[in-house]
């Protein structure tokens, strides 16, 4: 693992000591994190497959009923007949935090509240299937906006993990190697110049006493001069 | 009717092309064809599709249909000495054609490929006179029920008025051009329509659960059942709605119905019984010599075979099974 350029100094050591006991922190955390949104993920997955059959098998129902009422009535009386919509839905958008992703809620409300009320045609000249259609459709879209609500929270959420796994693998195989590599790169080098240091004092001190040495022999011998 | 000896050629001619409808065997070998193009087949064989020998493709059926119910229109308003009779089935149309142009105006979208262009009115002329509130010159009938749709609706902006108000004047429209024709059978004929209509419609807000005042909006006037049979029994079981009945025409529609409303068929096998209804009424007009009233029934008995036959190309081209679609066949007349 290379070693970051850094000069080795004892100020440098202690800052990379700082960075490495935040990245193992950080790396905790975001592992801890990681596993959470894992379990969030695989039980919104397991739920949206539940809903996603359910909204599928009505929408069938629903397509079903409505090729026969086509069968029975012809196209301009059909169309005729769902020309104005009589119900109108509106929708609000808020977002809800699940492990610091921003998944949409989606809240909507009718103008009816009767939900009897949502044929926008007389009863004379359409036929008793088209019924069936219209109140499979309305009764789907509940679900179908639910469902919508979940798969993007599923989507956003995996981007998420997506995101995190990138970063604790970083951390764990890049950041942390590195740091550590690093602090001992440093301690070594410290060890080394404070080794050096060391035998240069141990000489000097030699090389003083050395000195002193031959200064009292000298002054012995003027003495006895 | 004195004039009756002038329907001689009418009838006669009416006779001879009855040959040629669709009957029970043509039907069965539409829905046992193995594609939609061998079903159509069998619907060029019956002289249905363009006058310019152009080829249709299997998705033009609907075209196809629209042309046949139009040349039977013609077809009888130049053979029949009173052309003006045959006025009265127009006028369905024509309110039809009304609906979809206060529709379009009310949500600023106008499609007219859906508007019918056998009706009293063409529909270009209908559209100007819309537009341009000019509708002095329509029946009175009419002129009332438009505005009272405009009315209605700027105050509401519920787009169901539309169709019940227009269905209402469209059968009281009917039942009137049918009583200054003086026909019994033309009479006879709207009323039993509007007491399908009524029972039909009936069923359906019972099972949608409506309240009271909801069924008295939608219900038609000038029928032969009393509008106080259905408003009283709406909250009852449908047995005793059968029960009232039971002296009327309509008892064994209804025997029959109650039981495929509680089987799990639905009200689709009731609407197919009041089709045959007005088939088996119609028929009676085989016994009639001179008349008017073969040529009504063969215009009753090509409607039906037009909705079968479309029914039969939509089964065949969404690959519904034989079945579904027999159940949903009415009955042919010849």
């Amino acid at each position: 693992m290379a070693v970051m350029r850094v000069n080795p100094t004892r100020m440098e050591l202690t800052r990379l000591k700082k960075r490495l006991a935040v990245a193992r922190r950080g790396h905790k955390l975001l592992k801890d994190k990681r596993d959470e949104m894992m379990k969030k993920f695989l039980e919104l997955v397991r739920s949206n497959k539940e809903l996603r059959e359910k909204v599928e098998k009505m929408l069938m129902e629903a397509h079903a009923s409505f090729l026969i009422a086509r069968a029975v009535l012809s196209t301009e009386v059909l169309e005729e007949a769902l020309m104005l919509p009589k119900e109108s839905v509106s929708l609000e958008v808020s977002t809800e935090n699940i492990m610091s992703v921003d998944v949409p809620v989606l809240d909507y409300k009718t103008k009816n509240n009767d939900s009897g009320d949502i044929f926008p045609y007389g009863f004379i000249s359409t036929s008793g299937e088209l019924d069936g259609a219209i109140a499979t459709l309305s009764e789907v879209l509940p679900h179908m906006l639910e469902l919508a609500r979940k798969e993007k929270a599923a989507q956003l959420l995996a981007q998420e993990i997506e995101k995190t796994r990138r970063r604790v693998n970083a951390l764990e195989y890049v950041m942390i190697p590195q740091l550590t590599e690093t602090i001992k790169y440093i301690t070594m080098k410290l060890d080394e110049t404070e080794r050096g240091n060391l035998t240069r004092l141990m000489k000097v001190k030699d090389m003083m006493l050395e000195q002193a040495h031959q200064f009292e022999a000298k002054l012995y011998q003027s003495d006895g001069a | 009717m004195s004039s009756d000896t002038h329907y001689a050629y009418a009838v006669s001619r009416v006779r001879a092309i009855e040959r040629k409808m669709l009957d029970k065997q043509k039907f069965d070998r539409m829905i046992d064809a193995k594609t939609p193009e061998e079903a159509l087949k069998v619907l060029t064989e019956a002289g249905y599709g363009f006058e310019d020998s152009e080829q249709g493709n299997v998705y033009d059926y609907e075209r196809m249909l629209k042309e046949e119910n139009k040349k039977v229109y013609a077809l009888l308003q130049e053979i029949a000495p009173q052309p003006e009779m045959f006025d009265l089935f127009l006028i369905l149309n024509d309110y039809h054609n009304i609906k979809v142009l206060l529709k379009g105006e009310f949500s600023g979208n106008l499609d007219e490929g859906l508007l019918l262009d056998f009706s009293l009115i063409p529909p270009g002329e209908l559209k100007i006179k819309l537009q341009e509130r000019k509708w002095d010159d329509l029946p009175p009938m009419m002129k009332e029920a438009i505005e009272e749709t405009i009315e209605t609706y700027n105050r509401t902006s519920d787009p169901q008025v539309i169709d019940l108000i227009l269905d209402k004047a469209a059968y009281a429209h009917m039942l009137k051009q049918a009583e200054a024709s003086k026909n019994q059978f033309l009479i006879k004929l709207v009323k039993i329509k509007i007491d399908l209509a009524n029972i039909n419609a009936f069923l359906r807000v019972k099972l949608l659960k409506k309240s009271w005042d909801y069924l008295d909006k939608v219900l038609l006037a000038g029928g032969t059942v009393d509008k106080k049979i259905f408003m009283q029994n709406l909250q009852s079981p449908l047995e005793s709605f059968v029960n009232e009945l039971s002296r009327t025409p309509y008892d064994k529609l209804c025997q029959e119905g109650l039981g495929s409303l509680q089987s799990s068929k639905g009200i689709t096998h009731f609407e197919k019984l009041t089709d045959n209804f007005v088939m088996e009424y119609v028929r009676k007009a085989r016994y009639i010599t001179l008349g008017i009233e073969p040529l009504v029934a063969y215009l009753k008995a090509k409607e039906t075979e037009i909705k079968n036959a479309r029914i039969i190309m939509v089964g065949k081209i969404n690959n519904i099974s034989g079945e579904i679609i027999r159940e949903r066949l009415r009955e042919a007349y010849v």
